[in-house]
């Protein structure tokens, strides 16, 4: 486990000392607010709008408006544009995972040191995960603060952030399992945008296939397992997908790190 | 192979498709001694070194490293190694004590220890104007040093340097040289090189590889010197020319 933690460390300092872990924090804390004020405004103009209408209904045929809500208004729509950030920020975090230290030449360094590949692999992958935990961390800041000033239930906002988290361990997996596979770092981050986007949503497939290969393609798509989270539901079905998703990513990972000393 | 060899190699190959980078490549190294790898570019040097540190594995064969099996107790023996790769390329995101640390963290050594081994070796090999800049960012002279000071961090058994001295000026390659013997007082020294007069003055025997097979193993003066070397050299640098033609 130490050795883990000494790849875990050397990884951290790396990202932290490469512009692109701030441009990523940059670009969700940016996008998150964009979105979020984006969402609230909206919020407010119906607000406004509900208020004529409310005067105009008391005149007039007496027909109930609709009711508000914050969260499903603002915050909901806001974790699902958050989600699509996500997969255009990660694969950037990603991409030299794996793949610098082979075009730096540096893992004849890293390979020759007392690790096992599965320690290398794992030092990796955690590294990118606490990162990424950081990233979901500035996006939570907006809606605890709403929570806070407006009393919302904190329930949903939870199991949305940790939907969002689960969500990007499994696109972190894929993208780190491709940049162990590519040879250069923008083909790391493109295949990872490839996959990222196929296995994103099917239901666009899913007028061209029968219903036994609607509900498997349902089942493998992304977004049908995020769906829950913000409406509060932390379904183990759906923790046991994205867990599965960033397991399988990092066991081929492992493999290919073995199979590249063959070569 | 002898009582006392440290490194025991048997019927090596390295296949890369139809082409055999190594070929039957048998030798060992005994304690204390510097051996010399020699041939020309492409002759599998590099491909040999790399397979006895662990960084590939072979084909068929066996290595035995310290007396422990390569391919079944890799860990094992990269705990007892020491290696600097030609053209040592370190991180660009670490300092060079970040880098030295981060290797002794690897290989478990307790902190007492690992600082002041660190500013020993920081004083031996002369490394104290570039000890906190950016380890990858150094001169190719400090590069070197530096990968020689992370090989032998630890007091490996063994120490296998590839082209330790290629790229260095004059001073540079003498400096390397002088810590080339220093380490023999406590390490077995595996070197390769296409210099003759470096094997010549550092090693006490060498293996010659021609294409990936071995053409010549002994003492240096059992191959003649650098001269006889050299002889072997232009054999095969005519014999390959006349194929060429």
């Amino acid at each position: 486990m130490r050795a883990v933690l000494t790849v875990l460390r050397k990884e951290l300092t790396g990202l932290f000392a490469s512009p692109i872990a701030y441009i990523a924090l940059t670009a969700m804390a940016l996008s998150m607010s964009l979105f979020f004020l984006d969402n609230l405004k909206a919020f407010n103009t119906q607000i406004m709008l509900l208020q004529t209408r409310t005067a105009f209904d008391q005149i007039g045929a007496g027909v109930l408006p609709p009711g508000l809500n914050l969260f499903e208004q603002v915050l909901l729509p806001t974790v699902t544009e958050t989600a699509l950030v996500l997969l255009a920020v990660i694969p950037l975090i990603t991409m030299g995972m794996f793949c610098e230290e082979r075009t730096r030449r540096t893992d004849e360094l890293l390979l020759t040191l007392p690790l096992s590949d599965t320690q290398v692999a794992a030092g990796k992958f955690l590294a990118t995960f606490v990162f990424l935990i950081a990233v979901v961390a500035i996006t939570a800041l907006l809606p605890a603060i709403s929570a806070v000033h407006t009393g919302l239930d904190p329930g949903p906002i939870l199991a949305s952030l940790l939907g969002l988290l689960l969500l990007s361990f499994a696109l972190a997996s894929l993208g780190l399992l491709c940049s162990a596979l590519a040879t250069n770092q923008l083909v790391a981050a493109l295949s990872a945008y490839a996959v990222s986007m196929a296995i994103l949503d099917f239901s666009w497939m899913m007028e061209f296939t029968g219903n036994a290969a609607d509900r498997v393609l349902q089942f493998l798509s992304l977004m049908t397992h995020m769906a829950s989270f913000p409406r509060g539901v932390i379904s183990l079905a759906d923790i046991v997908y994205f867990m599965a998703l960033a397991l399988g990513g990092f066991l081929l990972a492992r493999v290919s790190l073995a199979l590249e000393r063959i070569h | 192979m002898a009582h006392g060899d440290v490194v025991e190699v048997e019927n090596l190959w390295k296949d890369y498709g139809p082409l055999h980078a190594l070929a039957d490549v048998s030798f060992s190294v005994g304690e204390g001694e510097v051996f010399g790898l020699l041939g020309r570019n492409g002759s599998g040097k590099t491909t040999l070194l790399r397979i006895l540190t662990g960084y590939r594995l072979p084909t068929t064969g066996s290595v035995r490293v310290a007396g422990i099996d390569l391919v079944r107790k890799a860990l094992a023996v990269r705990h007892r190694i020491g290696y600097m790769p030609e053209h040592p390329q370190l991180y660009a995101d670490l300092t060079v004590r970040g880098l030295l640390r981060f290797i002794a963290n690897v290989r478990g050594m307790p902190r007492s220890e690992r600082e002041s081994r660190i500013d020993e070796l920081t004083s031996h090999f002369g490394l104290s104007a570039v000890i906190d800049r950016l380890a990858g960012h150094c001169s190719k002279g400090y590069r070197a040093r530096i990968s020689l000071a992370a090989a032998v961090l630890h007091r490996p058994t063994v120490v296998f340097l590839d082209e330790p001295t290629d790229g260095l000026d004059p001073e540079q390659r003498h400096q390397t040289h002088e810590l080339v013997r220093e380490l023999t007082e406590r390490s077995t020294v595996v070197l390769s090189s296409h210099d003759l007069d470096e094997v010549g003055v550092l090693c006490s025997r060498a293996l010659v590889l021609d294409r990936g097979r071995v053409s010549r193993l002994g003492t240096i003066e059992e191959l003649g010197g650098t001269a006889g070397i050299g002889d072997i050299f232009r054999q095969t640098h005519e014999r390959d020319r006349g194929q060429v033609e």
